[in-house]
């Protein structure tokens, strides 16, 4: 039985502290997150489900092949958007999951409000080039995607024969196509976010790129549904919902990723806070009751399959996994045997125990669950995710109160050895080949003058330095006339003492800094699974697996799809 | 043709990032270029015109105003208010500080004295009441004088505002040229292809038939 009040108000509840920002924004941790019940997906399915969404095939004009084009809709309480897509041919040797690619199997654009004839034709002409298209404010989103060649044909070959595909195959690999971008905000003349988030719906981070995946997962099984049916003729069979909802859509996604986390801290802090705030929410329940025991015991199950099923070729990731499955055996074992949660503060004692004990991937997992546990406390969060602030700094503040943030807020990057060539050893760019984000070893080859900003470390280490000639009692404003090229990192100090999860306590110029690390934190926010690292670099993941299908949004249990797993107990 | 905000800005930004300009200073003055296309004001051509007209060298220009009893005085010295105008905007955040309306700021010699308008307009939105005179939107160098006010909404004001609402929903209408010159400008930000970046840079393979 819960003893707290059941107060509406998340204000009145007891408290639990929030992990300290030093503690949570390591990138070996941030490399660790995995999707919650607040993940940008999982609330965007709430919502279509609370809102009764409608989806339907507005046009199929593909061949038997499937080359064409299609239009999908999305009928909200007050909006509609149509996702229109085009298919086409494309030889092995030009299907790349890279930037660099010019050609996809299929490329798609989000448009707000229904799709006409005119939309449809110039999108046609446009969208198969991708960022050598141009677009207008209509269209939200920009995106395309390839077919996972192996799966898309054994399971249009399967159902061609009248057969639904092996399900553990499904789920092995986890989607029938990966995109391989997805743009939005404004790129290449697409709508900007005000124009997207004016739209109740569409107003929470990256909405609209999620709605975008949610429609091109949708389309993944019309089109080898279409395919299949061309070629099995009566024979052929429609994928099945339990086999669609096995599948997600892939992603690849590589360093483009990595700098967003940099340049937008304010966001990322409302995005971690909200996440701790989750957990300390739950970890503050006194007592469980009986039924979010049962609940915690079937999500605990549901995660050691998951991560039974997780495998992946890259060895780093592979012994982590391994690790966590011993883990999550021994956290369920105790659990069978009554020994693993006490009647007081059960989730708060279960964190405790597991931070001390068990490896990081088992600290943020638990913390997941956790989450999952308590909707009714957490998902009001989910709408806090989103910001208009703007980073800005404070001119009329003395020098002194600046050096005091510098010494409160940045030991991690004052106590750095910036003179060791290892601590700068890489610089981040962008190349002309297609303006593809790339990584390269600052002393051995050309460019690192053009860097992306992204040793945050390394700026204030110099800037540190610099306040040292200066008197604390001159303000900012005549520091930054006198040094303008101070301006952004002093405003982004002085910003993030309000906002302490926006900034990542590591050196990401060193040689030991995994840009994974920072891929696998956003993509949990997204809500991705099945986390396959290709490289240090570069990484694929699934989107949506186990999501409700279209016509199943609205149906009791349509929310409960965390840690997908194979036969997924509900 | 016709662009959204967010591709003049971040366009701008590599143009300025590209160009030395001081690190916040090229983040400031991109998004006030956008501003100014929104509110249908020549940003690009501004900042079009700065970047041909300014010496590498002069980008990163350091000033030293006279203060004296809520009044403050710089000399550009024909710097452009492109590179100047975020400095200026701190300046006045610290008069309106320290002395409140009717503190001011004269600024002599200045180029692109209209991009200020940006700032100032910026600066209306986070409640901040600055006004400017004369200053047109001009290449050629002028003085200003910039006043901490206590008058709010004038139609001009509520023009622009009107105006970037009205873009945020259509799209920016922008002149080609000007754009072109400025994309071109921001193009220098990229690295040069060579063999080894391709290969390693990415962390990934060449293709992807899985």
């Amino acid at each position: 039985m819960d003893l707290q009040p059941k107060s509406p108000n998340p204000a009145d509840w007891p408290e639990v502290a929030l992990r300290p920002a030093e503690q949570v924004m390591r990138l070996e941790r941030m490399g660790s997150f995995f999707a919650s019940r607040l993940s940008f997906m999982r609330a965007l399915t709430r919502i279509m489900a609370r809102d009764g969404w409608r989806f339907e095939c507005a046009q199929n004009a593909l061949d038997d092949e499937g080359y064409g084009h299609m239009v999908l809709r999305a009928v909200a309480p007050d909006a509609v958007f149509s996702l229109v897509i085009v298919t086409e041919h494309l030889e092995p040797e030009e299907r790349t999951d890279r930037v660099i690619a010019e050609k996809w199997d299929a490329s798609f654009a989000l448009i707000d409000g229904d799709a006409t004839t005119e939309d449809v034709e110039r999108l046609k002409n446009n969208i198969p080039y991708q960022e050598a298209g141009r677009y207008t404010a209509r269209e939200l989103v920009l995106s395309r995607a390839n077919k996972s060649m192996r799966l898309f044909h054994y399971v249009a070959g399967e159902l061609a024969e009248g057969r639904q595909p092996d399900l553990a195959e499904l789920m092995a690999t986890g989607y029938l196509m990966r995109t391989t971008a997805v743009y939005g905000n404004g790129k290449f003349g697409l709508a900007d976010f005000p124009k997207a988030s004016a739209h109740a719906a569409l107003a929470g981070a990256f909405r609209a790129e999620m709605l975008t995946v949610y429609l091109i997962r949708q389309f993944s099984f019309l089109l080898v549904n279409h395919v299949a049916k061309a070629k099995g003729g009566e024979k052929a069979v429609g994928l099945s919902a339990d086999h669609c909802r096995a599948l997600g859509i892939g992603n690849s996604t590589g360093l483009g990723m990595a700098p967003f986390l940099i340049k937008h801290p304010i966001l990322i802090h409302c995005w971690v806070h909200a996440r701790e705030t989750a957990l300390a929410r739950v970890r503050a329940v006194a007592q469980a009751e009986a039924s979010e025991l049962e609940h915690f015991s079937t999500l605990l199950r549901r995660a050691k399959a998951h991560v039974e099923q997780w495998s992946v070729d890259d060895d780093i990731q592979m012994e982590r996994i391994r690790v966590l499955r011993a883990e999550l055996q021994t956290l369920l074992t105790r659990h069978e045997e009554g020994d693993l949660l006490r009647s007081d503060q059960p989730w708060n004692q279960l964190y405790l125990s597991v931070e001390e004990s068990m490896s990081l991937e088992a600290q943020e997992l638990i913390v997941s669950l956790l989450i999952e546990l308590y909707p009714e406390r957490v998902d009001d969060l989910a709408e806090k995710m989103a910001t208009s602030l703007k980073e800005q700094s404070e001119p009329a503040k003395p020098i002194g109160a600046l050096k005091a943030l510098l010494t409160r807020q940045y030991e991690w990057a004052l106590s750095t050895d910036f003179a060791d060539p290892k601590e700068r050893h890489y610089f981040w760019y962008y190349s002309e080949g297609k303006e593809e984000p790339r990584r390269g070893p600052r002393f051995e080859e050309a460019g690192a003058g053009l860097e992306m900003r992204l040793g945050f470390g390394y700026q204030v280490h110099r800037l540190a330095a610099e306040l040292q000639r200066w008197d604390d009692d001159t303000s900012i404003a005549e520091f930054l006339i006198k040094r303008p090229k101070w301006r952004s990192t002093v405003r982004r100090i002085q910003t993030l003492q309000h906002y302490p999860y926006g900034e990542i306590r590591d050196n990401l110029l060193g040689l030991s800094c995994r840009p994974i690390d920072l891929l696998r934190c956003k993509l949990s926010f997204f809500g991705a699974t099945g986390f396959d690292p290709r490289s240090d670099l570069w990484t694929r993941i699934t989107m949506y697996q186990g999501a409700p299908l279209p016509d199943e949004l609205s149906q009791s249990g349509a929310d409960d799809w965390a840690f997908p797993a194979p036969h997924s107990e509900r | 043709m016709k662009t959204s905000f967010d591709e003049i800005r971040r366009m701008s930004f590599r143009a300025l990032d590209a160009g030395h300009a001081p690190q916040g200073v090229d983040e400031d003055s991109a998004v006030i270029t956008a501003w100014l296309e929104a509110s249908g004001l020549p940003g690009l051509r501004l900042l079009g015109d700065a970047l041909d007209t300014t010496e590498p060298n002069k980008r990163r220009v350091t000033l030293d105003p006279q203060l004296e009893d809520g009044h403050a005085h710089v000399d550009a010295a024909g710097a452009s208010a492109v590179f100047l105008g975020p400095g200026l905007i701190d300046l006045m955040r610290c008069l309106a500080d320290t002395h409140g309306t009717g503190a001011t700021l004269s600024v002599d010699r200045l180029r692109h004295a209209g991009f200020l308008i940006g700032f100032i307009g910026q600066a209306r939105e986070l409640g901040e009441v600055f006004s400017m005179s004369p200053g047109a939107p001009s290449e050629a160098p002028t003085s200003v004088i910039l006043a901490c006010d206590d008058a709010h909404e004038t139609p001009v004001w509520e023009r622009f505002r009107a105006k970037r609402e009205q873009a945020y929903e259509e799209g920016i209408e922008v002149n080609q040229n000007e754009f072109d010159k400025v994309y071109t400008y921001s193009r220098r930000i990229l690295v040069p292809e060579t063999e080894q970046s391709r290969l390693s840079g990415a962390g990934a393979g060449l293709t992807d038939n899985d």
